[in-house]
C-alpha cells in the first residue's frame, strides 16, 4: 500500500520537478502503473497504494483525477491513492472533506521537506482536520531542518558525497 | 507522535527505520495514541555499511539503512506486532541514475524497486526461520493494511462477499534474485544475489489468475480504484 509509480505528467507541464531532498516535487520514477503492477502481480501484491503528487499548481483533486486517469489505462491489479499535501493552504483544506465524501481517506505529508516546516501550523491543521473527516495520515517522519543541517556540515567538511548518506540522515533527525 | 496527540488524529508513519523511532511508537501506543508503523523491506536485510560499500548508492533510501541492532528491533516489532505493515515503498530508478557521480546527499535519487522482492523475502527469511509466523506474514501484508486503509472485509480476509485475492506461494522454490531479469523497469534489484526460497505460482485478483508460474496474465486497466471507508482499524 506505499508504491511509487508515475503517472504522465500534467498537460503543458515538461516532466516533472526534479526530486530535491528538501522539496517536494515527484522525481520521474522508471514504472508506471503498467510495470509497476506486473512487479507487483510477479512479486504476489493484489493491491496497491501510489503516492499522488500534485505538480505545482495542481490541485490534490487534480492531481488525484491524473492518477486515476494513468490507473485506469494501466494498472493490472487494484489500487487506492494517497494524494501528497505540500501546500497547506486554505484551498488545500477545503479540499480534505471533499475527498474524504469521495472515498479517498489517506493524506501524505513529508515532515522532511522545507514546506513542512514553513507552513507548521497550518499543517498541524491539517493533521486535525484530516482525522475529523475520517482520513490518514500518512507522514515520513525525518525532522527536515536537522537533515539539512547534516547535509551541510558534511558538505562543509568537504564530505557529503553519495558513501555519506547514511552520516546525512541521522537517527536523531 | 506529538502531533498525532495534539489533534487526536490517527498517523501512520511510513517506513520506520530505526530501534529510537519504534520504541517512541509503542510508547505512544501503549499511551493509547492512534499511531501505526509500517517499514520496509530494505530494513530488514541490510544495514548501513552496505552503504559505503562498492555502489553502495544502489541502495540509497530515506531514511538511510541503520545499524544491525535496529534490524533486530524491527524483526522483534514484527513479530510482536508494534509494526503493523510491511510496505514496499517501490521507487524505481535505473542503476545508472542511482549511482551518478555528479550527486551528493542533498541531491541523491531516493528510493528503490521492491515490488516483486517484498512477499518471497518476507516469507523466506521470516517465516521460513521462524522469526514471524504465517499469520503474521498475512497480517502485516494483507489483513493489517486493509483495516488501516479502510479495505477491509473487500481485502485482507478470505470470506464469501469479499474480493477473491489470493496467492499460492510454493515454499520450496528457489530462485536467485537477479533485477534484470525482473519486471521493473529498475534492472536492478537492492538484493541481487540473494538466495530466496519461497515464490508466488499463482497470484488470483477478484478471483481472475494473473500470474501462473512466471507469466503475468493482467490486461492493462483491469485494476480498479478502491473507495475507502472506515481508515484506521485494527
Amino acid at each position: 500500500m506505499h508504491v511509487h509509480l508515475s503517472p504522465p505528467p500534467p498537460l503543458g507541464v515538461r516532466g516533472v520537478a526534479p526530486q530535491g531532498q528538501h522539496r517536494v516535487g515527484e522525481p520521474t520514477w522508471v514504472d508506471d502503473f503498467g510495470t509497476g503492477s506486473a512487479a507487483a502481480i510477479a512479486g504476489g501484491v493484489t493491491t496497491i497504494g501510489n503516492m499522488t503528487f500534485p505538480a505545482a499548481g495542481e490541485s490534490l483533486r487534480a492531481a488525484l483525477d491524473r492518477n486515476l486517469a494513468a490507473a485506469g489505462a494501466l494498472a493490472g491489479v487494484d489500487y487506492v491513492l494517497h494524494p501528497v499535501l505540500a501546500r497547506a493552504d486554505n484551498e488545500a483544506l477545503a479540499e480534505l472533506p471533499r475527498l474524504a465524501a469521495a472515498g479517498h481517506l489517506s493524506l501524505k505529508l513529508f515532515m522532511v521537506a522545507e514546506e513542512f516546516d514553513s507552513q507548521a501550523d497550518a499543517m498541524i491543521e491539517v493533521v486535525r482536520v484530516a482525522g475529523q473527516h475520517g482520513m490518514l495520515t500518512l507522514i515520513h517522519c525525518e525532522d527536515g531542518a536537522l537533515v539539512r543541517f547534516a547535509g551541510r556540515s558534511l558538505l562543509r567538511a568537504g564530505r557529503g558525497g553519495l558513501t555519506d548518506w547514511a552520516a546525512s540522515r541521522p537517527v536523531g533527525a | 507522535m506529538a502531533i498525532c496527540e495534539a489533534t487526536g488524529s490517527p498517523v501512520y508513519i511510513v517506513h520506520l527505520s530505526s530501534r529510537a523511532a519504534l520504541c517512541a511508537a509503542r510508547r505512544g501506543r501503549a499511551r493509547g495514541l492512534p499511531v501505526f508503523v509500517e517499514t520496509r523491506p530494505l530494513y530488514l536485510y541490510l544495514t548501513s555499511e552496505a552503504l559505503s560499500g562498492p555502489d553502495g548508492a544502489r541502495l540509497i533510501g530515506a531514511p538511510p539503512l541503520r545499524e544491525p541492532a535496529d534490524v533486530d528491533a524491527l524483526w522483534a516489532g514484527l513479530a510482536d506486532g508494534s509494526v503493523d505493515t510491511l510496505g514496499s515503498d517501490h521507487a524505481p530508478w535505473l542503476l545508472a541514475d542511482k549511482l551518478d557521480p555528479a550527486q551528493d546527499v542533498t541531491t541523491a535519487r531516493q528510493g528503490v524497486a521492491d515490488l516483486e522482492t517484498m512477499l518471497p523475502m518476507l516469507f523466506s527469511a521470516g517465516v521460513r526461520t521462524g522469526r514471524i509466523s504465517l499469520s503474521r506474514f498475512v497480517s502485516l501484508t494483507s489483513t493489517n493494511p486493509a483495516r488501516l486503509f479502510g479495505l477491509y472485509p473487500r481485502k485482507g480476509t478470505i470470506a464469501v462477499g469479499s474480493d477473491a485475492d489470493l496467492i499460492v506461494l510454493d515454499p520450496d522454490q528457489r530462485r536467485t534474485i537477479d533485477g534484470r531479469s525482473m519486471r521493473s523497469r529498475a534492472g536492478y534489484s537492492a538484493y541481487d544475489g540473494a538466495e530466496v526460497r519461497g515464490w508466488p505460482r499463482y497470484t488470483v485478483s477478484r478471483g481472475e489468475v494473473v500470474l501462473e508460474d512466471g507469466q503475468v496474465l493482467a490486461a492493462p486497466g483491469r485494476g480498479r480504484w478502491l473507495p475507502m471507508a472506515g481508515t484506521a482499524r485494527t
